[in-house]
Parts: structure tokens; sequence; C-alpha cells
């Protein structure tokens, strides 16, 4: 793995032009040596990892559709008439049908109904496109929760 | 009345006064310094302000803080305590003679030493743990604790740029060992402080080259503070505008799992291929697997917090105290200082080039170079800076998480090589 196995502790305390070449030219592939192998070491697990969670995925999918086509037929999202307001601001009934959509596939095919629809409310320091990456810091937050 | 002015001028000399030599003056200078870019400047606070303190204290005439000794040999020793005591129950060694007069030991001397009372400074008791190398790896119990590997397991091609970042250690070597002013030992401790990772040149100055802990320790963290100002140009200068504009692809999401595994993988992996790098890469990695873990939040609340501050607070004053004036201000801490910012800038270089070979192989998945600087470990600075100058010329373009994969992967180089210095040059 060395290029010179000899000169390993046996540098002199003030080693010649060459001899500091070679010994750093060792250094240098040994490290490389290291983290190469970390790399394709990992790469593999990598692979087997990504395999495994697609396999998961796959059999989760399968188990909820035979439980969705198993329970009673599932009623279609509703839009339940309420004493409050289903829209709190000013919202253009397309979003609204975009939500109601959304949250349907989200929770595939679970029973649920959408109770109100309103905009996402900003507070102080928290304003949108103030910050990008508040507003991906949340989305990752968000999207490392189990969906219920 | 004469009576009165001799005990006035006995006392005198028995307060410290007497004992302030200029050389001490110009290491309050010194500490001015440190404290101007601690405090003021808010560069790396949670070290520097702690050396510069530790510094000050070494520079004034204490009683009972540190015992330190300047040998014949130039070798400025700190640290020492005296033990009384007697040894009981002696046996001397037992020893044969060969018919042609050789005297060979056959059985060794044995006797038991008992302890009556140890003397020495505050200082001398808590400097035992950067003496015992305890600090350096206790520190990194805690940077394991904090940090996440998640981006270097999503895309593990970027432990090529924590590599490649080790050249500065290995030019800079060849730079200190040419100019004949350090030995081969002090090289290689010199040589870490481009790896931007304070407790991983503490460790290796200690084993290599004790006498130059204090002027390593304070050259390594300066410039790691001061990574945002070193490392743009060069980045600048090795990378054109289209490079710099490279949007990469988003990186996977990675399980609990994989993370455990990882810490265990590049524990295994690098104990196996360099021993001397176990301390710290153990820690690292213990570290990192109770916080991934998940099920041992206490200890991972202390290693990020309570114990890192601690350890801080004296492996800062620790190094700070080994900062006399006869041993600091010398031609070989100039050369030091002078040889600190080209490890940075040969190390981020390497980083960077690394990263456009890269590009080169790979040219449908490219890496954005700047991401190689962060090779360097001063985690998370070095990946701030890829991030601030990828925005500069792209501000869409978010290279942070990217550019914390070959950050933490420098940890690693920086450990390894650190382990070959150690390894070889006999430190151990």
């Amino acid at each position: 793995m060395t290029l010179a196995p000899s000169l390993l502790g046996t540098l002199p305390e003030y080693p010649s032009f060459l001899e500091t070449i070679i010994y750093q030219l060792n250094g240098l592939i040994i490290v490389f040596v290291v983290l190469g192998s970390l790399w394709l070491l990992m790469e593999l697990i990598g692979v087997w990892f990504k395999r495994r969670d697609a396999k998961l995925k796959e059999s989760k999918l399968a188990a909820q559709e035979a439980k969705a086509a198993a329970a009673a037929p599932v009623p279609s999202t509703t839009l339940v008439p309420s004493a409050r307001p289903l829209v709190t601001g000013a919202i253009a009934p397309e979003i609204i049908a975009v939500v109601t959509v959304a949250v349907h596939m989200v929770l595939d095919g679970r029973r649920h109904r959408v109770v109100s629809v309103s905009p996402a409310a900003y507070s102080g320091h928290a304003m949108p496109h103030s910050s990008a990456w508040a507003v991906e810091g949340r989305r990752e937050i968000f999207m490392s929760h189990r969906k219920r | 009345m004469s009576d009165l002015w001799n005990g006035f001028v006995d006392y005198l000399t028995s307060t410290g006064f007497q004992a302030i030599t200029w050389k001490m003056a110009i290491m309050w200078v010194v500490v001015g310094v440190l404290f101007y870019l601690g405090v003021g400047k808010g560069f790396e606070p949670l070290l520097l302000v702690p050396i510069a303190f530790g510094a000050l204290l070494a520079n004034l005439p204490t009683q009972g803080v540190l015992t330190a000794e300047m040998k014949p040999d130039g070798v400025y020793e700190t640290a020492m305590f005296k033990m009384d005591g007697e040894v009981e129950h002696y046996t001397p060694p037992e020893l044969s003679v060969a018919p042609d007069g050789t005297v060979t030991q056959t059985a060794p001397a044995t006797g038991t030493v008992k302890v009556r009372r140890i003397e020495g400074g505050l200082y001398d008791f808590i400097s035992q743990g950067i003496k015992l190398e305890i600090f350096p790896p206790i520190i990194f119990l805690g940077v394991g604790a904090l940090t996440d590997f998640g981006p270097l397991i999503a895309m593990p091609r970027t432990l090529l740029l924590g590599a490649a970042a080790q050249l500065g250690l290995f030019l800079t070597f060849m730079a200190a060992s040419m100019s004949k002013l350090f030995t081969a030992k002090q090289a290689a401790s010199i040589g870490i402080i481009g790896g931007a990772d304070g407790p991983t040149s503490i460790f290796v100055a200690n084993k290599l080259a004790p006498e130059l802990l204090g002027a390593i320790a304070v050259a390594a963290y300066t410039y790691m503070s001061l990574v945002p100002l070193i490392q743009p140009p060069i980045m600048r200068l090795l990378t054109t505008h289209k490079e710099r504009r490279i949007r990469m692809k988003s990186l996977r999401k990675v399980s609990k799992l994989e993370k455990l595994v990882f810490s265990i993988v590049v524990m295994i992996v690098c104990i196996l291929l360099v021993p001397a790098a176990a301390p710290l890469i153990a820690m690292l990695m213990l570290g990192n697997f109770l916080r991934e873990c998940g099920v041992t939040e206490r200890l991972v609340k202390s290693s990020q917090n309570e114990i890192i501050n601690v350890v801080t607070i004296f492996l800062g004053t620790s190094v700070g105290i080994t900062m006399a004036a006869d041993s600091f201000l010398t031609k070989q801490t100039l050369g030091i200082i002078a040889l600190g910012v080209v490890a940075f800038a040969f190390s981020t270089a390497g980083g960077v080039l690394v990263a456009k070979i890269m590009n080169l192989v790979t040219p449908k998945n490219p890496v954005n170079p700047l991401i190689g600087s962060a090779g360097v470990s001063a985690v998370p600075m070095a990946a701030r800076v890829s991030q601030v100058e990828g925005q500069r010329y792209d501000p869409q373009n978010h290279l942070l998480m990217h550019a914390m994969g070959p950050n933490v992967a420098g940890v690693i180089g920086t450990a390894v090589a650190a382990g070959y210095f150690i390894s070889t040059l006999g430190g151990g």
C-alpha cells in the first residue's frame, strides 16, 4: 500500500528533499486509500439500502392498497358545510380544489374531510421570501415526519 | 524610619512586580490581539478566549498555577508535579553471571511506591488532559455528537474531496522540513494546521512536538477563524464563472440504520488501516453513534453541551498556559504562523482542484468545485464559505448541504493524516 515501507519510522530528523517527497506522497496515498475505501464501501452499502428502501416502500404501498380495497367504499372527499366558513381568506376555488386533492392523495384513501382552508400565517421575522433557508429548513422538518 | 523603609522594600521584593520581564510585556500585546480577535471580532471565541486567558496567566508571575522549566536543549516543559513517597517491599533485580562474564537480568526489581503527597499548581493537573491526550478525543466525542454525516453518506464520493484537502498538510510538511528550522516531527505538527482541525492539531503537536504546542494551537484556531477570508480568493482563482454556477442534484434521504452502519464501518476501516488514529476516530464515531441511535438522548445532550464545553475551557486554557514568553517569542513561532497560511491555502486548493478533476471523470453528474474547499475540516465554517460563494454567483444555488459532505470527510481525512504522522514518526 505504501511506496517505501522501509521509510516508515526511519525518517531522519532533517530529511533530504527526496525523502520528504517520498514521505509526503506516501502519506497522501494512504489518506486517499483510506477515504477511497470508505467511498467504495459506502457506495456498496448505499446501493443495498436504496434497494431495501424501495422494497419497503413498495410493500407498504401494496399493503395500503389492499387495506383500502378491503375497507368499505371510501367516500370521496367532502367539503362539509359548517358553522365556520371553509375559506377564511379570499382563496380561489381552484386552489381549494388543488388543496383538497393534495390532502386526498397524501392520506391515500383514509377517511378525511377538509374543514377549512386558510392562507399560511407568517409572523415577525418569518415572512415569506425573507429567508429561503428558513423555508427550506421547515420543508425538511416536515418531510422528516411520517405522514398520517 | 529605616526599619519601616526596609520592611516596605522587603514587601516589594516579595510581590510579582520584580518578576515582570520585557518579554512578558510583549506577550501581553499578543494576548490583547487574541482577545481582540476572539471578543471584538467574534473569531472562534470559544477557543481563542480561553487560550488568550491562559496565555495571560502564563505571562504573569503566578504562584501555584503552573510549574514550568526551560530545559538545556531549549524544550520548555510544563505541567510537571512532584510526588513524595517511599518504596516499600523492595526486591532487587535478580542477575545471573555467565561463565564469559556476561551479566543478564533474570527477574526485574519489584516494590510498591507509597505516595504520601503530590505537589503542583492548578494547571499542572488540569494540563494532564492534554499531556495524557484525553482532551482532544473528548472534544471529538462532542464533535461526533454534533455532526450529521447524512450529506456525506448520501454522496460518498465527496470523501475524495476530504482526502484531497489534506494536500496542504503534506506540502507544508515539506516546506517546514526543507526550511531546516524544524525537525521532521515538528514539521508534521505544523502541517496538521492545514487540516483546520484544532483538536487534531493539538493531539499531534502534543505527541510529536510538545514544545510547539502553544504556537501551533494558536495558529490553527486563528486561521480556522479566518477561513472566510483565506479561502474565497483561492476558490475564485481556481474556478471559472460557469463552474461556480453548477447546480448539484438533491441529496437522497439517508435512513437511521444507514447512519449507524456508517459510523461503525468508518471506525473499523480507519482503525484497521491507520491504528494510530484510533483515539480520535473512535471517539468521533462513538459520539455520532450515540446521536444517531436515538435511544441515548441524555448522553447525546451531555456530549453536545456540558462535556464538550467543560473540556473546551480546560483545553483552551491549558494550551494558552504553554505560551510563556520564553517559549513563544522565537523564530519558530513566526515560521509556524507563516506556514499555517500556506497549509490552509494548499488544502483549499487541493479540494477545489480534485472537484474539477471529478467533473472531468463524471461530467453527467458534476460537483460544484466550490464545495471542494470545504474539505478542510473547519466544520461548519468552511461549508458556509462554499454556500456564500456559490450564492454570490447564483442566488438560488444552495450548496450548504452538499458542502457538508466534504467538510465532515475532512475531519476523517485529517484524523487519518494525523495517524500517519504519528505512526511513521514514532510519536506513540
